[in-house]
């Protein structure tokens, strides 16, 4: 498992020591420079201080003596305690013309050719050691003074600038990552504290998740955690009340059916004994059209499919629905019509929710239909819908009724509904993106209209 | 095999047609017609399968020939022998 605090540190220290390699570098290089620079100087200012000296107008005699005595002076010129380590690596010497050593330095080089060349200079002596120069000629005074320093003497200081400026970014860095560990921590901490949160949780809580303080970043991602919990929530209640409503709404059925056996069992005459078993097969039907419509409330509810939706054309559908159901209107001696406003209605949408919402129109129309009543249907196109009207003679709806009339299992009056019929048909508008319509006609009986997206 | 069906008898070998007793003179269109209606009865079929059934795609067919024929049917047995359905379709039912 990848952890956010330690892929960040990881770049951030990478990120850090390139940083200080290449500073570093140039630090060095210019360290380099400038010392070379000081120093070439200082061989320089050397040089021409020891000219000065050397040319001092003196009668010839006493040249000579104060060679003497610069070259016994400085023999025993030796690093003393209150010197520097660094005296012993500068030297020089001082030529005539003819190529004699007039005085030099106890520590002055032997070379096996004296170099001639004025200016600066990197030379070799005889023990392999290595010497920065400067030679300066005085061709008025006949003399050629020659200053030199030991190159390990500059490597040496390059070396220790290097080494003092080196440790203290290196141990500086170990310091800076461990508190960019901490910083990193510290900046995750509400990220930590919605981890602890959740593993408190007791499992099966469906409580929102409410962190305080919320930083914006987590914002997203509790709006979709509280988004699905909310949803499984629904999804729960919807799944327990439904279970105990439909466990319930099987009870009375049974009871009945119970009652009708009982009744056939104690029959005693061939009349009573038939009429039972009526009885007995009526509710048997019942029963059946219950479970069948809790199967399609169960199939039409968790809208996890996608509506079938293909290009139909909505007259053929619901003729072809009539004609199913016609034989079973004629045999409770209800009459038919249908009536279509245009030739065709071509509609985009669910042929199959389409019939079963008609089937559950024309059940409602029959049951609340009188005797020999005319249960009309009407297809017609306004507004943009498909409006789908069954129109029955029966005694309409209650203002009262109304509000309650799509509740599951809410039934009005009727014996025979299981009072899942117009929740189904408001599912399935729902669903087609219609809606579905009540209304008392005002010749008497109930308009239903379902209404659905026209095109 | 006979179909018999309120008091009609229809002989599909010989396509004759007897009402009560009684033989009907029928136009094969007429007889076409009754022998869908009545097999079986008491299930609805739709103008347009009937309209098919009779003339087939090609033919064109006068809007109300269908009509003409229901008629002709209706006299030559009784007015309720075949029932309008508004809007879906014809049928002969089943229980008379």
């Amino acid at each position: 498992m990848t952890s956010i605090r330690r892929r960040t540190l990881t770049l951030i220290i990478g990120l850090m020591l390139a940083g200080l390699t290449v500073l570093s570098l140039f630090n060095l290089h210019d360290s380099n420079h400038e010392i070379a620079e000081v120093y070439d100087a200082q061989l320089a200012q050397n040089a021409r201080l020891l000219q000065g000296v050397m040319r001092m107008p003196l009668p010839g005699q006493e040249h000579a003596d104060l060679y003497r005595a610069f070259n016994s002076a400085l023999a025993e010129a030796v690093p003393k305690g209150d010197g520097h380590p660094y005296e012993r690596k500068l030297a020089f010497q001082v030529w005539n013309t003819k190529g004699e050593v007039l005085v030099h330095t106890a520590s002055a080089p032997s070379f096996s050719t004296p170099p001639i060349q004025p200016g600066f200079s990197d030379v070799e002596d005889l023990n392999k050691r290595h010497w920065r120069a400067f030679i300066l000629e005085d061709k008025q005074n006949g003399l050629r003074i020659w200053v030199g320093e030991r190159g390990d003497v500059r490597a040496d200081l390059v070396d220790r600038i290097v080494r003092h400026t080196l440790w203290p970014n290196v141990i500086g860095s170990l310091v800076l990552a461990a508190m960019i560990w901490l910083a990193i921590g510290w900046g995750l901490k509400p990220l930590a504290n919605m981890a602890a949160t959740l593993r408190a949780r007791h499992s099966g809580s469906l409580e929102p998740l409410q962190l305080t303080p919320l930083p914006s970043e987590l914002e997203p991602m509790q709006a979709a955690l509280n988004r699905m919990l909310a949803q499984i929530q629904e999804v729960l209640g919807r799944e327990r009340r439904f279970i105990a409503d439909a466990a319930h709404e099987m009870r009375t059925p049974l009871a009945v059916l119970r009652v009708h056996a009982q009744n056939l069992l104690e029959a005693g005459t061939e009349q009573e004994r038939r009429e039972s078993l009526e009885f007995l097969i009526a509710g048997v039907d019942r029963t059946s059209r219950l479970v069948n419509q809790l199967l399609t409330m169960a199939r039409l509810e968790p809208e996890a499919k996608a509506p079938a939706n293909k290009r139909i054309d909505l007259g053929e559908i619901v003729r072809n629905s009539l004609v199913q159901l016609t034989p079973w209107l004629l045999s409770k001696h209800l009459e038919l019509a249908f009536d279509v406003s245009a030739p065709s209605f071509n509609a985009l949408t669910d042929a199959a929710a389409i019939d079963i919402a008609l089937n559950n129109l024309i059940t409602n129309a029959a049951s609340f239909s009188p005797e020999q009543g005319v249960i009309g249907v009407q297809l017609t196109e306004a507004d943009g819908f498909y409006h789908l009207s069954v129109e029955d003679q029966g005694p309409g709806i209650d203002e009262a009724d109304r509000a309650r009339l799509f509740e599951r299992f809410y039934s009005r009056g009727n014996p025979q509904g299981a009072g899942l019929g117009l929740t189904i048909v408001h599912t399935i508008a729902t669903r087609l993106g219609g809606r579905i319509t009540l209304e008392n006609r005002v010749e008497g009986g109930l308009r239903a209209t379902l209404s659905i997206p026209a095109g | 095999m006979l179909i018999e069906h309120a008091g009609i008898s229809l002989n599909p070998g010989t396509q004759q047609v007897s009402y009560l007793g009684q033989p009907v003179i029928l136009t094969p269109k007429e007889y076409q017609l009754l022998h869908e209606l009545l097999s079986p009865p008491g299930r609805v079929m739709t103008r347009d399968h009937l309209t098919q059934l009779l003339y087939g795609w090609n033919e064109e067919a006068e809007s109300n020939t269908l009509e003409v024929h229901i008629h002709h049917l209706r006299k030559k047995f009784s007015t309720d022998l075949i029932r309008t359905i508004r809007g879906v379709g014809y049928l002969v039912e089943e229980r008379r």
